[in-house]
């Protein structure tokens, strides 16, 4: 009856387990990207040469989406949310 | 093996446990990170920007007519931002972000500022609490102060109370400090050749051409000769010789004749400092040239600080001397950018103190729903309904040098305190723009009908001070009362297909 037991709970964890590595992948990526990018973001704006008030808009960045999950209507499926 | 059933589930929920734990922490830490690089950089562009826009010359060359108050533009930013967690009704916790930033831009850096500009480009550092914008003064233009020994001065304190003092025992209380600069203002004075006049003050650093271990003689008092050095070795102050320098090294200026406070002959040559004074009589004196725009800066009023001086004019006359100055006074404004131990005034800005109320009645709520609710009009079926709609009142208190005017007036005979309207004019004074302050009190002052009226009990038109942003213009103190209101949360649906969805 259980010769196959600790098949199925390997099976089973590792399923889990790369889901776990998944998300940990995109948190880690999402970290990441999220500060370098409002960097490049804001080194690009500064060096548009139009004139001061465009080169220093406030919001000049908008938060880096982690999609790590579905993304449904609470963000209006742009994955994107103003900071 | 029956010990071992489902060990590598168990294993798994365990380990898988602390990963999601990491997991966690680290989101919550990438989020804060994420917080405080973009306030950081949304600080220094928001005052590059403030600069940017001041310093934009009109066509003929000449700074806007609003002055240039923010050519060197500082931001502070606090915001009480909501901290990523799993809790039943999703993030409720705040964390406090705090940024700073600066800028200049050098279209008006080297304008001239004269006594006709000064008044209205007084430096102005902009405060943003939760999106509330706090526009303070870090200077003071006061015109024409008449300084006199008989009343001892127009600057408060007007009287020296008639005994105590100097005091010296530190830490002073500030009616104490107020005494030790009134008596200092009062005996400031000298007399030579039949003309009195108020001694100005300033700090001379080692190894200047001004700076002397013994005292110098001084033969022709009063003429340009004997500028900036007043101290003489014939000076008499308060019954103190300077015949062996003490003046000059009297660092708070408190010595009596009973008290010799000056420091130690022996320690002089290893000090950084000394004062050193001139007669306050007439622009050449004091070294004030306007067509060359030096403007000097001097003690002039006994507070041991020093300010910059943009006209004079004096009565030498021994029965009846005087000096009227007009001055920028760093110290004057709503914050005091000079402060030190020797101030008379608490410690300015923003305190240590917070508090945070969160109100969830009368239409605001924190709301679970569980269970099955069969719609048959919409063939759904509610499993969960998870809500929040709550207000956090959130309190920081602001403490102000002194009230210029700008947030409240000032209460004159039986006229209250009033706010001072955004942009306009008050009793003479400019408001600041924009205003947030919404309540203004004088607490200890009580209302014709006995109430009590401070930043926590009564109201006003806008309703109950203690919702509002509110000066107590007897202590100075700005209670900024943020508002943010926090609505969200989630509801899982399944329609009768049998299908999870999510709205």
């Amino acid at each position: 009856m259980k010769k196959a037991q600790s098949t199925v709970e390997f099976t089973f964890a590792m399923v889990v387990v790369v889901f776990l590595i998944y998300g940990m992948v995109r948190v880690f990526f999402w970290v990441g990207m999220d500060l370098a990018n409002r960097r490049v973001a804001q080194d690009n704006s500064l060096t548009d040469g139009i004139n001061a008030s465009v080169q220093l808009n406030p919001d000049f960045y908008r938060i880096q989406s982690m999609d790590a999950m579905y993304t449904g209507s609470i963000t209006n499926n742009s994955g994107t949310a103003t900071q | 093996m029956d010990e071992k059933k489902a060990q590598a589930a168990i294993e798994l929920a365990v380990f898988g446990a602390i990963l999601i734990f990491i997991l966690g922490t680290v989101i919550r830490s990438a989020v804060g990170n994420s917080y405080a690089q973009n306030q950081n950089l949304k600080a220094m562009r928001m005052a590059m920007l403030a600069s940017w826009n001041n310093s934009q010359a009109d066509f003929n060359g000449n700074p806007p007519s609003s002055g240039l108050p923010r050519n060197s533009a500082s931001i502070l930013f606090v915001e009480d931002r909501m901290s990523p967690d799993v809790t039943k009704y999703g993030p409720l916790d705040r964390s406090v972000e705090m940024a700073n930033g600066s800028g200049t831009f050098t279209y008006m850096l080297m304008y001239p500022i004269d006594a006709t500009d000064v008044g209205s480009s007084l430096p102005i550092m902009d405060v943003y609490i939760n999106g509330q914008q706090f526009p303070f003064t870090t200077a003071w233009f006061e015109q024409g102060v008449k300084i006199s020994p008989t009343t001892n001065s127009s600057i408060s304190p007007t009287t020296c109370s008639s005994t105590g003092g100097p005091y010296t025992v530190l830490p002073l209380t500030p009616a104490q400090c107020r005494q030790n600069q009134c008596l200092r203002n009062a005996r400031e004075w000298v007399t030579y050749g039949g003309q009195t006049y108020k001694l100005f003050y300033a700090q001379q650093v080692n190894s200047t051409p001004l700076f002397f271990l013994t005292p110098p003689p001084c033969g022709t008092h009063n003429t340009t000769a004997c500028k900036d050095r007043e101290l003489s070795s014939d000076a008499n102050l308060g019954g103190v010789s300077n015949a062996n320098g003490d003046l000059m090294f009297d660092l708070q200026r408190n010595s009596t004749s009973g008290n010799n406070l000056s420091v130690p002959t022996a320690l002089r040559p290893y000090m950084a400092w000394q004062w050193s004074a001139t007669a306050g009589t007439t622009a050449a004196m004091i070294g004030l040239d306007a067509d060359n725009q030096q403007y000097p800066s001097y003690d002039i009023d006994g507070r041991l600080k020093e300010v910059t001086i943009y006209n004079i004019s004096s009565s030498t006359n021994a029965n009846n001397p005087y000096v009227i100055v007009s001055y920028e006074d760093p110290a004057g404004g709503d914050i005091d950018s000079s402060w030190d131990s020797n101030s008379c005034t608490p410690k300015p800005g923003l305190q240590n103190d917070s508090q945070i109320y969160t109100v969830t009645q009368d239409g605001t709520y924190l709301q679970i729903k569980e269970g099955k609710l069969y719609n048959p009009e919409t063939d759904q079926v509610v499993r969960s309904v998870n809500k929040r709609d709550n207000v956090d009142l959130i309190q920081r208190e602001i403490q102000l040098s002194n009230n210029t005017g700008r947030f409240c007036s000032l209460p004159t005979g039986s006229q209250a305190t009033q706010v001072c309207p955004s942009g306009g004019v008050y009793q003479g004074v400019t408001c600041a723009s924009p205003n947030p302050v919404e309540a203004c009190v004088a607490s200890g002052v009580s209302a014709s009908n006995g109430s009590v009226n401070d930043c926590f009990n009564g109201s006003n038109a806008n309703g109950q001070n203690i919702k509002q942003t509110c000066m107590d213009v007897s202590t100075n103190m700005i209670y900024v009362r943020s508002r943010l209101n926090d609505r969200g949360g989630r509801f899982w649906i399944t329609d009768t297909s049998g299908q999870l969805g999510v709205q």
